[in-house]
């Protein structure tokens, strides 16, 4: 489904002491089937704006509309497509409540009205493509590692078979395999299925390998939109808002200031954003010498 | 969400000299201020009683509005408390409607009633409202201090009203965000009756209590790696002072009861 954000502004609290302006007049439009990150440092509206994409949040002003239709409408049509949007909110793991992993994914299908078995079927195949398989199915969601709830609540959500999956931070907090596992599964999610989604992610490295778009907030603002590579070849810009760019980018960019490789009368093109581009890249530089 | 807008027990700040005053002052005022409306049985003796609130709140700097909101959770028992008294008082008849009858002195208690519960909340409010809550458990342990000898646990008390203030908004923010997430998975926390509702709660519920007991168990392990040890011996960062601004709101509220008590007892208005 398309997706179309439209002049978004927010204000918490409004009217209040404490209100505070999170998101200032912020507009994109997305096509089904594209994946794009959406990255800004803590406090920089990244939450606020997808709270907002299946109506959880209703905007102060402006418009979010799916497939044109405005989510905050109170029509069935409206209500339809709110359904059609699959959040996963930061820290996931922490709205698990059911006795066992199965039944706790079946809760999204059930509240779309599939029978029991149905539901099963949905939730066995979602846990699959996040790799919770065999027993674990039916252990409490308590017991599992971090890592392992994480995907259970991912595939809560995956389960009721969004078109828009919307992931908030979803290696936040992980230890390095548990962080793995999750990409893995974002991995093969987009393989598998024809969703459009949107990663939250403070892993450049992530976002350089995963997206083909890239949004950037800066303090409630959408200050940039466009290719991964056109993105991080902005180092300068995104290191003044407090974010990194891809290690891989970061390597290539000082290999093609050393003045040794100049000397020697070597070009290197620093625009590699992911270690297979930076590999290439450098394959190509010893062949040049060869 | 509407779980934020409740104001009840809120902190409103502000630069005022209510703010500003001492917390012992502020709870000590407050219960004499309550306990004084149940003494107050006249128009007149309310008017003072509405002056002196009146007075406090405009110095307060906190808007009527936000006070007024505070009233919301409670309107239906106001309102019910008046009809109650206004039908079921007995009196002079003033009219009777089948089996309801309106006397004058239900009138009068009807309207007593429902001023002095007004007050009560608007009172209680302008406490919580002006004082951070910190500077609240604080002053509730001070006052406590004197019944330490008998036994009463003052510190812990307050310690536990301290954390119990300070992880409400914690857990309210908990409490948005799992309904959040539930709704995004499709529950339905809205329609249906009183037995659908109690069961859409478990989702939410459970994750609560979960999160509730680890945050539970991730303060009490930070205050032992601090060595908390109780009271005994502890000081504090900001000692409390009384000021020329105590003395003078002391002066005020002895005034004020002064007066109530001498109306009542002698009958003056
Ligand atoms: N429920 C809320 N009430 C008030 N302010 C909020 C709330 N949630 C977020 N904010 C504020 O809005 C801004 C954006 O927050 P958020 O969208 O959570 O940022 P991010 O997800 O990028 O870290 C922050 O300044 C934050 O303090
Ligand atoms: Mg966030």
């Amino acid at each position: 489904m398309q997706l179309k954000v439209e002049k978004l502004t927010h204000i918490y609290s409004e009217g209040l002491p404490f209100e505070s302006l999170a998101m200032t007049d912020v507009s994109f439009t997305m096509e089904q089937g594209e994946f794009a990150a959406l990255i800004g440092h803590t406090g920089s509206g990244k939450s606020t704006l997808i709270q907002h994409i299946n109506g959880l949040l209703k905007p102060t002003s402006g418009h979010v509309y799916l497939d044109g239709v405005d989510v905050n409408e109170k029509s069935p049509e409206a209500r339809a497509l709110r359904r059609r949007i699959g959040l996963v909110f930061q820290y996931p793991e922490y709205q698990l409540f059911e006795e066992t992993v199965l039944k706790d994914v079946c809760f999204g299908p059930k509240n779309l009205g599939l029978s029991e078995e149905e539901a099963e079927e949905v939730s066995r195949e979602a846990l699959a493509l996040v790799g919770i398989t065999g027993e674990k199915l039916e252990r409490s969601p308590f017991n599992l590692s971090g890592g392992e709830k994480r995907r259970v609540a991912i595939a809560g959500v995956l389960a009721m078979d969004p078109e828009l999956l919307i992931l908030d931070e979803p290696t936040a907090g992980l230890d390095p395999r548990g962080h793995a596992e999750i990409l893995d599964a974002v991995r093969r999610i987009r393989e598998k299925k024809n969703m459009s989604i949107i990663m939250v992610s403070h892993n450049m490295d992530d976002v350089a390998s995963l997206a083909d778009r890239v949004l950037v907030l800066e303090d409630g603002r959408l200050i940039m939109d466009g290719s991964p590579r056109e993105i991080f070849a902005r180092g300068e810009e995104l290191r003044a808002i407090g974010l990194e760019i891809p290690s891989a980018k970061d390597f290539m960019e000082k290999l093609a200031k050393m003045p040794a490789l100049k000397e020697k009368g070597l070009e290197i093109d620093d625009g590699a954003i992911t270690i297979d581009e930076a590999q290439e890249e450098i394959l190509k530089l010893f062949g040049s010498k060869a | 969400m509407a779980i934020k807008d409740i104001t009840l027990g809120q902190y409103y700040p502000a630069e005022s000299p209510v703010h500003r005053l001492d917390p012992r002052t502020k709870i000590v005022g407050t219960v004499v201020y309550m306990v004084s409306l149940f003494c107050v049985n006249s128009f007149s003796a309310f008017a003072l009683s509405i002056l002196l609130l009146g007075t406090v709140i405009a110095v307060s700097k906190v808007p009527l509005r936000f006070i007024a909101k505070g009233l919301k959770p409670v309107l239906i028992l106001i309102i019910l408390t008046m009809l109650i008294n206004l039908f079921l008082t007995p009196g002079e008849l003033l009219l009777s409607l089948g089996p309801l009858k309106v006397t004058e002195e239900g009138i009068y208690r009807a309207a007593f009633m429902a001023l002095r519960l007004v007050l009560l909340i608007f009172g209680s409010s302008m406490l919580t409202l002006t004082t951070k809550p910190i500077q609240l458990t604080d002053g509730m342990e001070a006052l406590m201090k004197p019944f330490e000898k008998i036994g009463l646990p003052a510190h812990e008390l307050a310690m536990m009203m301290t954390i119990a203030l300070r992880f409400i908004p914690t857990l309210m923010d908990e409490t948005d965000k799992i309904m959040k997430a539930q709704t995004a998975r499709g529950a339905d926390f809205e329609s249906g009756n009183f037995k659908e509702k109690a069961k859409a709660l478990v989702p939410l519920l459970v994750p609560l209590f979960v999160s509730a007991f680890r945050i539970a168990g991730d303060l009490a392990m930070a205050m032992e790696a601090r060595c908390y040890r109780g009271g005994e011996g502890r000081t504090r960062m900001n000692p409390m002072r009384y000021s020329g601004r105590d003395g003078a709101a002391a002066l005020i509220l002895a005034l004020y009861l002064a007066v109530i008590i001498f109306s009542r007892t002698l009958g003056l208005f």
